[in-house]
């Protein structure tokens, strides 16, 4: 019999990758550990994104997953993965965020009540709107955009655009009645969120307008109380594992959004090679004013920018 | 599952106990959490839910669409409304009667809830009701279900709280329930045709009106389908959102409320503070049912409801069937916001897995609740009435709905023999 | 105390508090059409729109809470009540003070989030407002709920609406 049961707070929809890899993810575990530890993730979710930290801290639920963008003023340093341009596959970000995580990031302590158990990407944010079709920086110019929060509302600013701050639940519902006029989003939010019946044109840019850092948590008094030897167990399946894990998933999910869009017929075209210099030029600011604020906690910035490139190069992934 | 009954029972107790519904709920919630848990994780748990319910962006549109309506009733659109039913139908047997419901579905086509179309209708149509030697019973029944036709006919504050729960769009829902909701009216009215055939003692004529006065009586009304036409229409043409639309129909409310109904600034405060305190009173409800909601979800019960329904591997009919079912007996003792609150996320995978489309279900919801307002021992719509009207008795108010409720259970089982009612207008939204 | 001071103060009071929580309601209402037509006629959706809209959505909420509570609209189910007055008199204490425990319990934790909060400096995303200000917030109006709930179950004869009758203010489902 079970020996550990962990409450695990799931508030992406079903088809999601974060939900549907907590389920594997839990499979996994109680695979390994032969039943001794098993996951019981709640039917609706205790905690909303935004609390999710605190439920796990406080032990409200066990494990559970975070947008670290949606808390401002919370987290600086996980803002690194952020930034335009990182890279083209979830799996090489993600390995490669893990990576220079624990190197770099983790002594900085901003996780500070929580087991980090991983950190993790989407793939590349992309663009999709309903009015016209980007072809230059300029093109964006004026466009009202739905954000999230995170670098990207600050990218937004610094390029023209308006953000928007809405939930991502209301995303069909403000493109289909044009109240934005359009969304940057990674392409696996495409299929889950009904994309192709709504925007007209989707440009891809090369290396991402921006991404998300998602992390992955544990309350640490439970997560002790886990048998010494099945923590071991579970060990590989956590970290660099999870991180893979999830970035590959997330690849998944953008393979299908890019047929799901294909066969709407919705127009898609790659950012020429100055739209990419221009994106880099005009948000060289917001990396320095990161670099800066990193610099106040002790970490060098410009290293950890520099790692995260070296390292989703070196990345193999299959 | 032995934890969630203890759990129901205990609540039950403190209710009848007359501990108010949310803190009785929010109490056994957090026993019941630090049981399953422990202490500080479940008092850490119910601070979460009052900061998170609190700063909900997408529940602002609720005292939005209550403040519509509180306004609207100023501006004395309800009594147009009530005088234009009656001149029509109320000199045949039950006329006023039926007048009050087809008054509340115009209502409620501009107000979102049901307990303020049914206090509204306390107030204009229960004394001409009384006037006309109306018996008690049929007074209580007509008022206390036609005013739940608030929530069945757009815009509804219970299909907002479903959208939000279920991501289901808002706009697509309003929608949805436009066809029950006209249909809504027609059964009720039977119901009243069936209790005047059975007892004529019940619902006497009134007076019949001459062609000259109906017509006259429709003039007014233009301010009624001004308001709806904008707020749905803004909807279904995709102009704003629902919630964007919360907002402007209750300034559109606004400027009818003080050019129709001469608002002064003294009663747009009274108006206000009433909004915002019935608001309170409702945000009281929810974040005790979701306390409630969140240690009934770390007990079996979710589970071992959804095996039960799912293990004989019926047809998709008789899921539903069941669990309008389950909807209806929980209807009886629980307050609505609290049940759905509780029980849609449960059942919402299991209805569209069966095949039955998501927005169906929110129409189906609607109408449960509609009959849990009025069912015993918990009916809110009933006390209601019984608050506003001196003298009624709690158990000719019960017995005055019965029929109405066999109406509205005949509506659920066409609705779930013919779906497309609910679903067919939708597909022709953009 | 004599009873025109209590009078005064209990006018005061719920005065102040009709006044605050009716402004944050017509706030939040034009808030709202400022948003759409800023968008529509000159493509400037309000800065920071969603989070004002909770803010001021929390501020309107909690202040009409010791309102409510004060004014005992809370809904109950109006079914028995005991006829022996003394009995009666059981119930309605027990009632209260169960209220006002409840309420202070969440008023003490709103208060330890805040504290948290501000440790970690947490903001709202666009416009920048120190979150722990609105949790600070909530926790004091609360107390002040749990005050309203004392007040009730012990001075009966200063709280409108009491001795169990009809309750209104009805949720609005
Ligand atoms: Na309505
Ligand atoms: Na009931």
């Amino acid at each position: 019999a079970a020996q550990v049961t962990l409450n695990v707070n799931s508030w992406a929809g079903p088809s999601y990758p974060l939900a549907s890899q907590a389920v594997a993810l839990c499979d996994d575990i109680e695979k390994v550990t032969e039943g001794r530890v098993v996951c019981n993730i709640l039917p609706k979710a205790v905690a909303s994104p935004t609390q999710t930290f605190d439920a796990v801290a406080s032990g409200i639920v066990d494990i559970g997953y975070i947008v670290h963008g949606y808390t401002a003023g919370r987290f600086v340093l996980t803002k690194a993965p952020e930034f335009p341009l990182f890279g083209d596959t979830a799996e090489a970000m993600s390995v490669a965020y893990q990576r220079v995580y624990d190197d770099m990031l983790a002594s900085a302590n901003e996780h500070d009540g929580v087991k980090v158990l991983a950190v993790h990407t989407h793939g590349p944010g992309q663009v999709f709107n309903i009015r016209h079709e980007v072809n230059t920086l300029a093109d964006l110019e004026g466009l009202k955009m739905r954000v999230g929060g995170g670098v990207i509302n600050d990218v937004s600013e610094a390029i023209g655009v308006v953000p928007i701050l809405k939930p991502a639940t209301e995303v069909y519902e403000l493109l289909s009645t044009g109240v934005v006029d359009g969304v940057f989003f990674a392409k696996d939010g495409v299929v889950p969120y009904n994309l192709p019946d709504v925007v007209k044109y989707a440009t891809f840019v090369p290396g991402g307008m921006y991404n998300i850092s998602f992390g992955w948590l544990a309350n640490p008094d439970k997560w002790e109380s886990i048998p010494e030897a099945d923590r071991a167990l579970i060990e590989p399946l956590i970290g660099e594992g999870l991180a893979r894990r999830m970035g590959k998933a997330f690849d998944q999910a953008d393979e299908v959004a890019v047929k799901a869009l294909s066969d709407a017929g919705i127009p898609m075209n790659e950012a020429n090679e100055e739209f990419v210099a221009e994106l880099a030029e005009t948000t060289k600011p917001l990396r320095e004013a990161w670099i800066a604020q990193a610099k106040e906690m002790g970490v060098d910035g410009a290293a950890v920018l520099q790692a995260l490139q070296d390292e989703a190069a070196a990345v193999k992934t299959d | 599952m032995i934890e969630s009954i203890l759990g129901f029972a205990a609540f039950l107790a403190l209710a009848f106990l007359r501990v108010p519904l949310s803190i009785a709920m929010g109490l056994v919630g957090f026993i019941g959490f630090a049981i399953q848990v422990n202490l500080n994780a479940s008092l850490a748990m119910v601070g979460q839910v009052v900061y998170e319910t609190g700063l909900a962006y997408t529940l602002s549109v609720i005292p939005l669409f209550i403040l519509m309506g509180n306004l609207i009733v100023q501006s004395k659109l309800a009594e147009e409304i009530y005088r234009a039913a009656y001149a029509f139908i109320g000199h045949r047997p039950g006329g006023l009667a039926m007048s009050t419901i087809v008054a509340c579905g115009g209502f409620g086509s501009i107000c979102g809830s049901a307990l303020a179309t049914t206090a509204t209708f306390c107030k204009i149509a229960a004394p001409s009701m009384t006037k006309f030697n109306y018996q008690p019973h049929l007074i209580a029944g007509t008022i206390a279900t036609g005013g739940t036709l608030g929530i069945l006919i757009p815009p509804s504050l219970i299909l907002v709280l479903y959208g939000i729960m279920t991501d289901e769009n808002i706009g697509r829902l309003f929608v949805a329930g436009i066809v029950p909701g006209i249909l809504a009216v027609l059964f009720l009215c039977g119901a009243v045709l069936f209790i005047v055939t059975r007892n004529p003692a019940a619902g006497p004529k009134g007076n019949r009106e001459n062609w000259d006065t109906r017509l006259r009586s429709l003039r007014r009304i233009w301010a009624v389908i001004v308001l709806f036409v904008v707020i749905l229409g803004g909807i279904y043409a995709g102009v704003f959102t629902a919630t964007e639309g919360a907002g402007i129909g209750a300034f559109g409310a606004l400027l009818f409320a003080i050019f129709l109904g001469n608002l002064t600034f003294r009663e747009l405060v009274d108006v206000l503070v009433q909004t915002a305190t019935a608001t309170a009173v409702l945000f009281m409800i929810l974040i005790g049912a979701l306390i409630f909601a969140n240690f009934v979800n770390l007990t079996t019960m979710p589970r071992d409801l959804v095996s039960f329904i799912q293990a004989a591997n019926m047809p998709a009919g008789v899921v539903v069937l069941m669990i309008c079912a389950i909807y209806i007996l929980l209807g009886t003792a629980m307050e609505e916001l609290s049940m759905i609150a509780l029980t849609v996320p449960l059942f919402y995978p299991i209805v569209t897995e069966v095949g039955y489309s998501g927005i169906w279900f929110g129409v189906a919801v609607v109408i449960v609740c509609q009959i849990g307002l009025t069912t015993p021992p918990i009916g809110i719509n009933i006390f209601v009435v019984k608050s506003m009207m001196d003298g009624l008795s709690i158990r000719d108010a019960f017995r005055g709905t019965w029929p109405f409720n066999a109406a509205l259970v005949l509506l659920l089982l066409l609705l779930i023999a013919v779906p497309d009612i609910a679903t067919f207008l939708v597909q022709y939204m953009r | 105390m004599t009873s025109s001071i209590t009078h005064k103060l209990e006018t005061w009071s719920t005065g102040f508090f009709r006044y605050v929580t009716a402004f944050m309601l017509f706030a939040l209402m034009l808030l709202t059409l400022t948003d759409v037509l800023g968008r529509y006629f000159f493509n400037r959706p309000v800065y920071g729109g969603l989070e004002l809209t909770e803010i001021i959505l929390a501020g309107m909420i909690f202040s009409a809470l010791p309102l409510v509570t004060y004014k005992g609209e809370h809904i109950v189910v109006d079914l028995f009540e005991p006829r022996a007055p003394a009995l009666r008199r059981a119930q309605h204490v027990v009632t209260n003070l169960m209220g006002a425990l409840v309420v202070a319990v969440l008023s003490r934790q709103l208060w330890l989030r805040a504290e948290r909060l501000e440790r970690a400096g947490e903001t709202t995303i666009q416009i920048k407002i120190p979150i722990d200000i609105v949790a600070y917030t909530i926790s004091g109006l609360l107390a002040l709920t749990a005050i309203a709930f004392l007040i009730r179950a012990f001075c009966p004869e200063t709280s409108p609406n009491d001795r169990g009758e009809i309750t209104r203010g009805e949720p609005d489902t």
